[in-house]
């Protein structure tokens, strides 16, 4: 199961793509980067998740993905719980919350946002850059179109990863530069064939006329409405309130 | 109208001697179902790379309704939509809708004409079921099926597919056959299908047979069924022998 985007209709769907974007970019820093103790943290990855469900996001993939990351959380959590010296368990479970928040977070945002709202936000965010002239519109259709495939290319290595190992390859012994050794037959030919992929896309996209210097038009348009302000509102509010937690 | 005028083509990376298409003349109209074929490596995927706009001949000429395709025309792709063989390597967007509009933003359509375009194809192709889906939900036919759609709302003058049915099963390859033959009667576009699966030979009403870059062949299929100077080139399908015996049986006892 990966996460994609799923439809539904929701406040939270209907968001100005932007706003999506900036909320999202909000709570990953609530996760990563402000001081909060173990109670705060699970509250706040509590609250995201009933407020997903409440907003009608599928979050099944999401929590199933959580799978894949198994080996990263026990990497950092070890080394987060013996920070101090001593092994603490406290430590250990903040820094567990801390990555599933932002993890959970950021499979919220693919699964609300369709590739044109994908496009938008990344538009938006890359605007300043026109000013030295880089194309945002360009830079965020890149952007978008690698997340696109990535799920494709993942089902790819999936793909080779089995065909080695009919062939008896082994991918899992060894440790350090022999690890990575063993991985090559894996990482050339899906590297290759991603190449493959990326000259017959650019073909496909030539074929309907797309060009980088061509003006576009656009399908969907995007507005700012009373819940994006709201959305706002909240996010302001919460930076003010850790501010002066902070100061006094 | 296409026109080939003694076009050749060889890919950078090959030897100077070694071409892809080489003195290939033909001309090709409008309104009916023309099949390229040949063998693995023959030419017809650089062929139809070649009307489409996407390569430019190494000498001669191609021309698509009046345009040179070599000069930088945009217009070329409007007139000529390809399909290539695996939808999964052409759909950009992340879902059905967005995928159609990519080509119709690249046209610098209004918003209003985009959404008039969308739901008419989508309504012709039984597809507005569809229209709000994540491309991953779909099946391999109906993948396909989105990239004639979103091919179509460009409304070209000739539709090309790279092995369209290649990798469809015998049910969804049948509704492939259902969608080509409702768009030669009610579009009135011009057809060019490269394929080398037997089936879809029965659909052609002309074919191109190529050889190491070469034509060898141009002409209805019933007169290539009884070519046998050129079985070596390339493998008949098998129906044909036995169309063949057949005649030769009906025309002994007549």
């Amino acid at each position: 199961m990966q996460i994609t985007y799923s439809p539904a209709d929701s406040a939270l769907y209907r968001l100005n793509p932007f706003i999506k974007g900036l909320g999202t970019l909000f709570i990953i820093l609530l996760f990563s980067v402000t001081m909060q103790g173990l109670f705060s943290l699970f509250f706040s990855l509590v609250l995201t998740i009933l407020l997903a469900i409440l907003f009608k996001v599928e979050l099944k993939p999401i929590l199933i993905s959580i799978e894949k990351i198994w080996l990263l959380l026990l990497l950092v959590g070890i080394i987060q719980g013996f920070s101090t010296g001593n092994f603490n368990p406290e430590s250990l479970l903040i820094a567990v919350i801390r990555i599933i928040g932002v993890f959970v977070t950021s499979g919220i945002f693919v699964t609300i946002s369709s590739q044109s709202e994908l496009m938008y936000f990344w538009e938006q965010s890359f605007r300043p850059l026109n000013l030295f002239g880089f194309q945002a519109r360009e830079l965020a259709l890149v952007m978008v179109i690698s997340v696109r495939f990535l799920p494709v290319i993942l089902g790819e290595l999936d793909r080779i990863r089995m065909a080695q190992m009919a062939r008896g390859a082994r991918f899992s012994h060894g440790v350090g530069l022999k690890a990575v050794k063993s991985l090559m037959p894996l990482l050339i030919p899906t590297l290759s064939l991603a190449i493959i992929r990326a000259e017959d896309l650019a073909l496909a996209m030539e074929a309907r006329g797309y060009c980088v210097s061509r003006q576009r038009t656009r399908y969907n348009h995007f507005s700012i409405g009373f819940f994006d302000i709201f959305v706002c509102g909240i996010m302001l509010g919460t930076i003010l309130a850790y501010v002066l937690q902070i100061r006094f | 109208m296409i026109l080939f005028d003694r076009v050749s083509y060889r890919y950078k990376e090959n030897q100077e001697t070694s071409f892809a298409l080489e003195e290939v003349s033909f001309s090709l109209a409008q309104n009916q179902i023309i099949g390229f074929i040949g063998s693995n490596g023959c030419g017809k995927t650089t062929c139809a790379r070649l009307i489409a706009g996407l390569l430019k001949p190494v000498s001669g000429k191609v021309t698509v309704c009046g345009i040179d395709t070599a000069s930088e025309d945009a217009e070329i792709h409007r007139k000529v939509g390809i399909i290539f063989q695996n939808p999964d390597n052409q759909i950009v967007g992340t879902t059905v809708e967005e995928d159609i509009a990519f080509g119709l933003e690249n046209l610098a359509l209004p918003r209003d004409e985009m959404q008039r375009r969308i739901e008419s194809v989508c309504r012709e192709l039984r597809f507005e079921k569809f229209l709000k889906l994540p491309v991953s939900h779909l099946s391999g036919g109906q993948k396909q099926q989105l990239c004639i759609a979103s091919i179509l709302v460009m409304q070209p003058e000739w539709l090309i597919f790279d092995e369209p049915t290649s990798h469809l099963d015998p049910w969804a390859r049948r509704e492939f056959y259902q969608v080509i033959k409702h768009l030669i009667e009610s579009r009135k576009v011009g057809i060019i299908m490269i394929s080398q699966v037997p089936d879809d030979f029965d659909l052609f009403e002309e074919i191109h047979l190529f050889s190491k870059g070469r034509l060898l062949f141009t002409g209805k299929p019933e007169e290539l069924k009884y070519r046998e100077d050129l079985q070596p080139m390339f493998s008949f399908p098998e129906k044909w022998y036995l169309d063949r015996l057949q005649k030769e049986k009906n025309d002994q006892l007549s």
